[in-house]
């Protein structure tokens, strides 16, 4: 038997080789990759004022239907030549398409981010409480997920958005939380009954652990490669659904978001009228978003089972 | 030996002290069909400083008696009677959940039947030994904390240098090691160890085995062994008490029930262990278990038992002391018994 004489202070360097801490699953590409993306867009919130004037992107603060700065001539007899003030031109209310970018791009983040969060912060709760407690509680809040879920969310969101007079950013994510807790809550649950049969969450529990430690200490970090997945997956499926509303005008009508700017070119016929700088900013904006949080999502999917990192390296 | 020991009252060779008193522990599995019988109405005790084995075929409420014990019997699994009685005066049956709480790893300890995944992957090992300790003692200062887990680590023979690591650094035995560190970290009056060796080679299970040897001895501690590897029984315990279908049929010094078994279903189970000195045919009983749900009134052997008798079939055969220290529930021996408890043998013979 290899007894060791007395208990020695602990060689805390030994235990944990330089090396191994840049061996870890969470250096994963895709995520790394999707997240660099996605702190950029979130960064235009603080970045952008600092040198451009966010006052531009209210209605008749420019001129009007400037094309951008590297379309030579004028494609209509409406449109105005480039001017080097508005380098990605500006629309027929006045406002600014690069000044709307950047205001409309974080406020539709904040949207996501806000409804994402709420509704992943009512699904582990729900969860949790469902699959550890079990019983009535279980039924009730897995019957009441699974109706959510086979709701069609836009219709009622449609609804729900058109009783509100003034939508502002915060109430329009509060709305969209509505129809972000359901599938969180499906998915915790599933797990947190997976993993409450597992050896040591019984020794936890039979060492004297309350419920709340189990949940906190033993089971949730095991889930959070699971949950920030889950989350990132909450935030598209959000800003999805807000930019849904938003285009059928139904969103907030005093700051632009971006759906507000594709409802906006919507009615003022921009596609007809080859307006391409007024929609398609919004748009590539929403793609860049999507792409990076659909990479942080597969990226975090990969940490979280191993199985799927395969041949990657 | 037990032949000086014809005087009737006093049995028990020394005075020793009841650790763990087990009352009629009745435990159900609901099932659709009716309620499965797991454990019916067994009555046993561990004295104090004593290892005892609990050995038996699969599903016969080995296990389901170490749960039971430790409360830990999941629907639809339900207690539907009996006492745990801990030191002489904690029944573990009738604690609200909280003072159970107090009182489950203080008192007793399990040390699980899969070390591999009773251990969390993602908390490190000195964390988890921590936590059990905090939970019952309050918080405990780092410096203290930390020597004293690795007292116990030294104590179960692990070196110290896995103080920070996580359970996949370690190999199965270690895991195991932890896990018996973990169960004596409180002092309890009784560790409960479920089939510990059982997913480990036969050299880790003999240095696993010593430590649980070591452990009893440097802490006075019961230990309740489950397991049938009646090979390793032989070694490690005092007693030895043979299950089957839910009842208790024979408690005996380790040695007694080896050399001399009286129980037909003991003298089955020892002499059907293999033996690398001579070839001999392995005897199968014939016949099954009964179905748990719906037992037959009488014996529960008295399906598969070569020497079963009228009475077998009628008559449920009480547990009594044959000899001091011996405890046999089989008709076979009514009327030998040294001590007659209440039983019934003397109304059916006549009848």
């Amino acid at each position: 038997m290899t007894t060791t004489t007395a208990p020695q202070a602990v060689p805390k360097e030994k235990t944990t080789p330089f090396v191994r801490r840049w061996d870890t699953p969470w250096l994963n590409r895709k995520l790394l990759f999707g997240l660099l993306v996605f702190l950029a867009v979130l960064s235009i919130e603080f970045v952008g004022p600092l040198f451009w004037d966010e006052k531009l992107a209210f209605i008749g603060a420019a001129p009007t239907n400037t094309v951008p700065i590297w379309v030579e001539g004028v494609p209509g007899p409406t449109f105005k030549a480039a001017n080097p003030d508005h380098p990605l031109g500006t629309e027929s209310q006045g406002r600014d398409m690069l000044a709307v970018l950047i205001v409309a791009t974080p406020r539709s983040l904040r949207v996501g981010l806000i409804g994402a969060g709420v509704g992943m912060l009512v699904g582990i709760t729900l969860g949790f409480a469902a699959g550890l407690l079990g019983g009535w509680v279980d039924s009730v809040i897995s019957t009441l997920a699974d109706v959510m879920i086979t709701i069609p969310g836009l219709a009622v969101l449609v609804v729900i958005a058109s009783y509100i007079p003034q939508v502002e950013i915060m109430s329009m994510a509060l709305i969209m939380a509505l129809f972000a807790w359901p599938l969180p809550t499906r998915l915790i649950r599933s797990q947190v009954l997976s993993m409450r049969e597992r050896g040591y969450i019984q020794m936890a529990y039979l060492s004297g652990a309350s419920t709340l430690d189990i949940m906190f200490k033993e089971i949730m970090p095991n889930l959070l490669p699971y949950l920030a997945a889950s989350f990132t997956g909450a935030v598209a499926a959000v800003i999805l659904a807000a930019t849904g509303v938003e285009t059928l005008g139904l969103g907030p009508t005093r700051i632009p978001t971006l759906g507000m700017t594709i409802n906006n070119a919507l009615s003022f016929s921009a596609i007809f009228r080859g307006m391409w700088w007024w929609w398609g900013p919004p748009i590539v904006m929403l793609v860049i978003i999507f792409i990076s949080l659909f990479l942080m999502t597969i990226g975090l999917d990969e940490v979280a089972n191993p199985r799927l990192r395969g041949l990657q390296q | 030996m037990s032949d000086t020991h014809d005087v009737l009252p006093v049995n028990q060779p020394e005075t020793r002290e009841v650790a763990l008193e087990v009352k009629d522990l009745r435990v159900h599995y609901e099932t659709p069909q009716g309620d499965v019988i797991a454990v019916n109405g067994i009555s046993f005790e561990v004295y104090q400083g004593e290892l005892i084995g609990l050995v038996g075929e699969s599903g016969c409420g080995k296990t389901t008696t170490a749960m039971a014990i430790l409360r830990l019997i999941q629907a639809p699994g339900r207690i539907v009677g009996g006492q745990t009685i801990i030191g002489g005066e904690i029944d573990l049956l009738s604690l609200n959940s909280q003072e159970l709480r107090d009182v489950r790893w203080k008192e007793v300890a399990l040390i699980p039947q899969g070390a591999m995944n009773s251990l969390n992957p993602v908390m490190r090992v000195h964390k988890q030994i921590a936590d059990a300790i905090n939970r019952h003692e309050g918080k405990q200062s780092k410096k203290a904390s930390e020597e004293r887990i690795l007292k116990l680590f030294n104590m179960v023979g692990l070196p110290s240098r896995i103080y920070n690591m996580y359970p996949h650094e370690l190999s199965g035995g270690m895991k195991q090691r932890v896990c018996i560190a973990m169960a004596i970290a409180l002092n309890p009056t009784l560790i409960i160890a479920d089939e510990p060796t059982s997913a480990l080679d036969v050299i880790v299970q003999r240095i696993v085995a010593q430590t649980l040897l070591d452990i009893k001895e440097r802490l006075g501690a019961s230990m309740i062994l489950i397991g049938h590897d009646i090979g390793l029984m032989a070694q490690l315990v005092d007693r030895i008490a043979v299950m089957y279908a839910g009842s208790i049929v024979e408690i005996a010094p380790v040695r007694t029930a080896l050399t001399d078994p009286l129980h037909p279903y003991t003298q089955l189970l020892i002499e059907s262990i293999p033996s690398i000195k001579e070839r001999k045919p392995l005897k199968i009983t014939e016949g099954l278990t009964h179905d748990l749900r719906n037992p037959p009134p009488g014996c529960v052997f008295q399906l598969r038992c070569p020497q079963v008798t009228e009475a077998c079939r009628e008559v449920v055969p009480p547990l009594q002391e044959l000899k001091p220290d011996h405890q046999v529930a089989c008709h076979l021996y009514d009327g030998q018994a040294i001590l007659q408890p209440v039983s019934l043998s003397g109304s059916y013979l006549e009848s």
